[in-house]
């Protein structure tokens, strides 16, 4: 059984909706602790054979350094599961990565697992030529690692979706095929690799000629940049990209992504730099209200965490500020009623409930 | 929008600080060679010389008149009873020599003594030049005068600045006219207030810095260099009026070309004993020229110019001037309307929308980046950003600039406190972060934080780094960064906002053939994590 002990790390998860992802600590009792249940799931995944999750152990150190004021990080598991096996050409590639105490005594750690802080690597291995390369995400934070220090008890974990979209050097899954996606996680105060490597292969495939097509324009330009940032008025060839998705292949999967991108701009406030754009919240509904009609159809796509979170906390929030308030509480309702049993939304499904009482 | 205009030296936070506050001196400054020098005569008086890494640093340099209750008198070979000796035995090459100068009060006794310390002595980039003259003679009113011709790389190449106000901020300018500039009390700025530069490009740049230590009466006067000077003090020393114009161009206070300066420097003192003079700075740096546009939003400060961090001196043109790189700041008077709550997208288009500079400033010469001062960002904890690494951009550019979130370090410092740290000093995050960020635009990355073998990543770690908090900071890139940025990778790998593709952009997963420095293959290739030093 697990607990959701509800200890969302410094305001990261709220903060960060449309930047980092879904995050979450949660806890396992002793019956089913937090790793099987992790294995369940994954096992779960892998039945067509197209996912191994490979959850090396924890690499003891050879030295620790114990130092009185900092913490000695010797007993983590370090994991990394992608939301789903297969995924499309230019569909974003997310994957959840979960950092557990797996020790018997609480044990201390600032868990910086967004590709942005450089402090977690993730490398990608396209398994069809050998070739190796790390992703280097489009930004880098500076932080200070204390502010994010916290103590984790025996079995309790956290876990983030990653998304892997707009690398410096553009997309990086561009051929179908296996990659493996490969984590390092530094938690220790010299540098030493503490944690050992974890990674997981995921499948990218081709689609049938409409999705090579729409996915071909998804991988391109400032496309990857909308998918990242979810907003950017001044990124006009992203834009482009996106609409001519929606325009010509309007059935595709990256079509929801499309709608995603630019119904999450336009339900935004925009910056830019002199002045700011109001919501344009009829472009906002429509374009999201096309996302929500995938994401409750019968075979929904799976999709990021967020991204489920986040169409409908924007369109309610476009709903409301519409004067559609009525319609703006059914759709809250109906994500809650679609996603409460599910462990991986369960930090969405916490902030929805708290969107839904103020409206 | 006013704006004004500020540059800063190279290398500077490391002078005011005392050598047991400096970061060690480490040995990846490898322009550096050790000071020769000349000793010449004319008419007795011993003339010193100085080179640098194979290049003059000082042509002459002399200590010709005194002035003792107004009657000026000369240290000539008549008056010389002992010297020039040349002595190295004190950890400095030393020359020196003894006058008897017979006055109308009496006689003085006059030393003079020059003394070069390379840079094992006093500091890794920096070589110092202290001119000392002690005097024993009649109770009066000394007055000594320095000449020094600091024939940097050829007589007619000499190009000088000093630092001084515009407005809130201090500025490193070209003087219009001859000048006389007062060196005493001169903290404000890494305590030095005039420098010459020269070099016959920027990649091979030296400079020469002058300070007062201890003096409240010094003044420096930076000349023309004037026919028969050597016989007669020019006027302007003696209160006169002589204001020859100075050759100069540019809208930022560039260098000037083309002129023949010479510096003379005046030390005023009482009494019947004393010792009193200059001390100079030579360095020669790999010499890239760079600006630094920088904006904020109303609702924000700037970073102050120097940081004294118990006792050391911290600047962002310090740590860039350690790895070869000269930055000119331009400050606008805060163009960016305040908004809280940034995200990335917003940050790009803040930036692509304020670069006022670029089209002017950057060029291959004199490198350009952008830095932004503003709210906070959408993700809570976060100091700084460079959010300019995507390789597709519209505009074909990236690594152009960041961003430092003011009031997200106003709102994170007291977490620091939160969690058992001493109050932290809000100005030494911004000009850390400032300085970070900017180094993500010369495209050095966290895994740069190694400075030495006492290097973790979260403590005492170099500049890229992710310290724990920003007084285990050492002020300095590191001899990995530093050596990337001064020429040890190409141009365009470290260039903000150039470059090219240092990944395969058709293919991702082919490397870029460039080998780059270790620290650089971490970055950008290789699977290998950190490795750590000393903790």
């Amino acid at each position: 059984m697990m607990i959701d002990v509800k200890k969302n790390l410094s305001g990261l998860i709220l903060a960060s909706v449309g930047l980092l992802g879904a995050c979450s600590v949660q806890t396992s009792d002793s019956s089913l602790n937090s790793m099987d249940a992790f294995e369940a799931r994954k096992a779960a995944k892998t039945d067509d054979g197209s996912v191994a999750t490979m959850l090396a152990q924890p690499v003891a150190p050879e030295s620790v350094a114990v130092r009185k004021d900092r913490p000695v990080v010797n007993e983590w598991m370090l994991s990394v599961e992608p939301i789903k096996s297969t995924f499309l050409l230019g569909e974003p590639i997310v994957v959840r990565v979960r950092l557990e105490n797996v020790s018997d005594e609480p044990l201390e750690v600032a868990p910086l697992l967004q590709p942005e802080f450089q402090q977690t690597r993730y490398t990608i291995t396209r398994l069809e030529t050998g070739g190796s390369a790390p992703f280097l995400p489009a930004a880098r934070y500076l932080t200070l690692p204390a502010t994010h220090m916290r103590t984790f008890q025996p079995g309790e974990y956290v876990e983030e979706e990653v998304r892997l979209i707009a690398s410096k050097a553009g997309w990086m899954f561009k051929w179908p095929g296996k990659y493996e996606i490969t984590v390092d996680f530094d938690a220790s105060t010299s540098g030493a690799n503490l944690m050992g490597t974890h990674s997981a292969i995921v499948t990218v495939r081709a689609g049938n000629e409409q999705e090579q097509a729409a996915g071909r324009i998804m991988m391109e330009g400032e496309a990857p940049l909308l998918l990242y940032w979810e907003q950017g008025d001044h990124a006009t060839d992203g834009l482009a990209r996106l609409e001519r998705i929606i325009a010509d292949y309007p059935g595709t999967l990256h079509a929801v992504y499309a709608h995603f991108a630019l119904g999450s701009n336009d339900a935004q406030p925009f910056f830019n730099g002199k002045t700011t754009r109001e919501p344009r919240l009829e472009s906002a509904i429509e374009h999201l209200q096309a996302v929500r009609q995938a994401l409750r159809a019968p075979n929904a796509p799976v999709v990021p965490a967020h991204m489920r979170t986040a169409t409908y906390e924007r369109l309610a929030d476009s709903l409301a500020s519409a004067g559609q308030v009525g319609l703006a509480r059914t759709v809250l309702d109906e994500f809650l009623s679609l996603y409460a049993d599910d462990p991986t939304m369960a930090d969405g499904v916490a902030h929805i409930r708290t969107l839904r009482a103020s409206i | 929008m006013s704006q004004h205009l500020s540059t800063a030296l190279v290398g500077a936070a490391l002078l005011l600080g005392s050598s047991a506050l400096a970061p060690a001196a480490h040995a990846s400054l490898e322009r550096w060679q050790d000071v020769s020098f000349t000793v010449t005569h004319n008419d007795g008086l011993a003339l010193t010389g100085a080179s640098l890494d194979g290049y003059k640093v000082i042509d002459t340099m002399a200590v010709p008149f005194f002035v003792l209750d107004g009657v000026q008198y000369e240290l000539t070979e008549a008056q010389r009873v002992s010297g020039p000796t040349v002595d190295g035995a004190s950890g400095a090459m030393v020359v020196e020599a003894t006058y008897r100068v017979t006055t109308h009060l009496g006689v003085v006794d006059v030393t003079v003594s020059h003394a070069f310390f390379d840079q094992d002595a006093v500091e890794a980039d920096l070589a110092e030049l202290s001119s000392r003259v002690s005097f024993t003679g009649p109770e009066g009113d000394y007055s000594f005068f320095w000449r020094v011709d600091p024939d940097l790389r050829g007589a007619a190449g000499d190009r000088v600045q000093v630092y001084d106000r515009i407005g809130s901020r201090g500025a490193w300018q070209a003087p219009e006219t001859e000048q006389a500039v007062e060196l005493a009390g001169a903290l404000e700025f890494d305590r030095f207030k005039v420098r010459f530069n020269d070099g016959p490009d920027f990649a091979h740049q030296t400079q020469l810095r002058v300070a007062a230590p201890e003096s409240g009466h010094a003044t420096a006067y930076l000349l023309a260099n004037h026919d028969g000077e050597w016989e007669t003090l020019p006027d302007l020393l003696l209160g006169g009026e002589q204001l020859q114009s100075i050759q100069h161009y540019g809208v930022l206070p560039q260098p000037v070309l083309g002129s023949d300066m010479v510096l003379w420097y005046r030390a005023d003192v009482s009494g019947a004993s004393g010792e009193v003079g200059p001390d100079m700075y030579a360095t020669t740096v790999a010499g890239r020229q760079a600006v630094i546009e920088m904006d904020k939003m109303p609702s924000t400060e700037y970073p102050p110019d120097v940081y004294n961090r118990n006792g050391e001196l911290l600047s962002v043109e310090s740590a860039f001037g350690k790895a070869g790189i000269t930055i000119n700041r331009i400050f606008k008077d805060g163009s960016i309307p305040d908004k809280a709550k940034l995200g990335l997208a917003e940050l790009d288009a803040i930036m692509e929308s304020s670069m006022d500079y670029q089209a002017t400033q950057d060029t291959a010469t004199q490198w350009y980046s952008w830095f932004g001062i503003v709210q906070d960002f959408v993700v809570t904890g976060v100091l700084g950003v460079m959010a300019d690494y995507y390789e597709y951009s519209s505009d074909d550019a990236y690594r152009e600039g960041a961003f430092a979130f003011y009031v997200g370090m106003e709102k994170t410092l007291p977490m620091l406190e939160d969690v058992g740290y001493p109050p932290q000093d809000l100005d030494l995050y911004l000009i850390w972060t400032v300085t970070h960020e900017t180094g993500h635009a010369y495209n050095q990355h966290h895994e740069d934080f190694w400075y030495d073998e006492n290097s973790c990543f979260y403590e005492n770690s170099a500049i890229m780094g992710y310290s724990y908090d920003a007084y285990t900071l050492v002020w300095d890139f590191g001899p990995n960064s530093s050596a990337s940025m001064r020429g040890g990778d190409p141009d365009e790998y470290v260039r903000p906002g150039h470059g090219v593709d240092f990944v395969n952009l058709t293919d991702p997963f082919i490397r870029y053939p460039y080998d780059t420095t270790i620290s650089h293959r971490r970055g950008h290739h290789d699977t290998q994590q950190f490795t750590g030093g000393g903790c």
